[in-house]
């Protein structure tokens, strides 16, 4: 894309209207686990797609995914799902506050490395759902549904990034 | 010339990284103030919950429609395959609800006769409506679904949902335009139950499985795989009977429930109002008929 010296008003419009994709696709994201799409346990396993969106867009382009971004939608999350309100507000904050600074060790590599470094992060925010949750209620649910989630998120990072996320990211003004 | 690759294009803005860091903080002692606010006063949250959903549910009923359009389609390429199967499946079936109607009838008069010989109330019919499912925010520890119809639609907190056969939960969210419907396998789901055939009570409780488990059982009472489990209804916001499923495990004392309703793939959730309510017409139950069976084909 080749900026001409004095932009019109709506190329700038356009521009703008362009940073604001990877909130809105990770909006998307979110809305689309809850969304009866017919297929068995869909919603009980909730693949974490807008994780994986926080995630991609605080490494690769930290300045659309602020952390007042990342906590909104973490909070839209809780209160469509119906899970403890807050706690997908702060797993979102810190996926965003611990990815925005990996950008000079992700960006530009092999995909492959961004992909190992989410395993960590699903992991990690797999693990702090399920603390949270058995503080919350005391109640030990079984561990075994939070590992078919983290797995699903594992395998489905590399789904979610090469059919939405990078082809997104492609058109994005260069910051 | 190169490959443009998915990271390479873009530079980014230099950080603010003072302001960043600011904001992460004070956001994530935010959210654990949430956490904990959520805790204690639980139906503030409930009542952002269902705004929300208000907010939402007419984008999520019109993201319905395709979606209906692809899964019906699918339904129907899937079925093409086992017709024959499928049409000597229901001819069985359909002969032995055939006899199960006749019984059924025959009953329904012994009933009848009983109840005007004892003096019993007729008891009207539940009221029905029909919501559609517009979302499934299940998540990993709530087992809920959201309906698109509220307090509008005359829906109200703690009104049992059915789906088709059986139930699959009740209302504990009310908005205006959107319910949430806890299903029957939550965690916090508790509903009374009687044992259909002992009469014995007891409590459904969901622990986020899909086979609900029976607490409060007496010690004595006797249970075995694939008796029927209905609702006891005295608590005065649900129905007596509606089915619930039935006796599929016992394991040490533990009784395992196999929901009737497919709580798997709901599409339409009808909402039963509370008997309660419909008592208070009963002028209103002889002139829609006399029962449950009134319309089917003889």
């Amino acid at each position: 894309m080749v900026a001409s010296p004095h932009p019109t008003v709506l190329h700038r419009l356009d521009q703008n209207a362009r940073r604001l994709l990877p909130t809105l696709i990770s909006f998307i994201l979110g809305i689309a686990v809850v969304l009866p799409v017919g297929l068995p346990h869909w919603g009980e396993l909730a693949p974490p797609l807008l994780l994986i969106s926080i995630f991609y867009w605080s490494t690769v382009r930290p300045d659309l995914m602020p952390p007042t971004a990342a906590f909104v939608l973490g909070l839209f999350q809780d209160l469509l799902t119906g899970s403890p309100l807050g706690v997908g507000a702060l797993i979102m904050v810190l996926t965003q506050w611990i990815m925005r600074g990996q950008r000079r060790y992700l960006a530009n590599r092999p995909f492959f490395l961004m992909w190992a470094a989410f395993a960590p992060v699903v992991l990690i925010a797999g693990i702090l759902d399920w603390i949270i949750y058995a503080l919350l209620t005391f109640h030990i649910v079984p561990a075994m549904e939070a590992l078919v989630r983290i797995v699903l998120g594992f395998f489905l990072f590399p789904v979610v990034a090469w059919v939405v996320l990078i082809p997104t990211h492609r058109t994005l003004p260069v910051g | 010339m190169a490959q443009r690759t998915a990271f390479s294009p873009n530079s980014v803005a230099p950080p603010r990284a003072f302001g960043d860091r600011f904001a992460s903080i004070i956001l994530t002692l935010a959210a654990v103030a949430l956490i904990v606010m959520g805790r204690i006063d639980p139906t503030m949250v409930d009542r952002a919950r269902a705004e929300t959903a208000d907010f939402f549910a007419p984008v999520l009923a019109m993201v319905q429609q395709p979606l209906a359009i692809v899964r019906d389609n699918m339904a129907v390429t899937r079925g093409l395959f086992n017709l024959a199967q499928e049409n000597e499946q229901l001819r069985e079936e359909n002969a032995r609800l055939k006899k199960w109607q006749a019984t059924a009838l025959q009953l329904e008069a012994h009933d009848q006769v009983l109840r005007g010989l004892l003096n019993v109330p007729k008891t009207a019919p539940p009221i029905l409506r029909t919501e559609p499912v517009i979302a499934e925010p299940g998540g990993l520890y709530v087992r809920s679904v959201l309906v698109g119809g509220g307090a509008h639609d005359g829906l109200a907190k703690g009104q049992a949902a059915m789906a088709g056969p059986g139930l699959i939960g009740r209302i504990t969210e009310i908005g205006a335009w959107s319910a949430r419907v806890l299903l029957i396998t939550d965690l916090n789901s508790r509903i009374p139950v009687i044992m259909e055939g002992t009469r014995t009570h007891a409590i459904l409780a969901g622990d986020n499985t899909s086979h609900p488990y029976l607490m409060y059982l007496p010690k004595a009472a006797t249970v075995s795989p694939g008796d029927r489990v209905v609702t006891a209804g005295h608590d005065g916001v649900f129905p007596t009977g509606l089915a619930v499923g039935r006796v599929s495990s016992i394991d040490n004392g533990e009784i395992r429930i196999e929901p009737v309703a497919d709580l798997d793939r709901l599409e339409y959730v009808e909402l039963v109002d509370n008997v309660a309510q419909s008592a208070l017409t009963p002028e209103l139950a002889p002139a829609e008929g006399h029962g449950f069976f009134e319309g089917t084909p003889p």
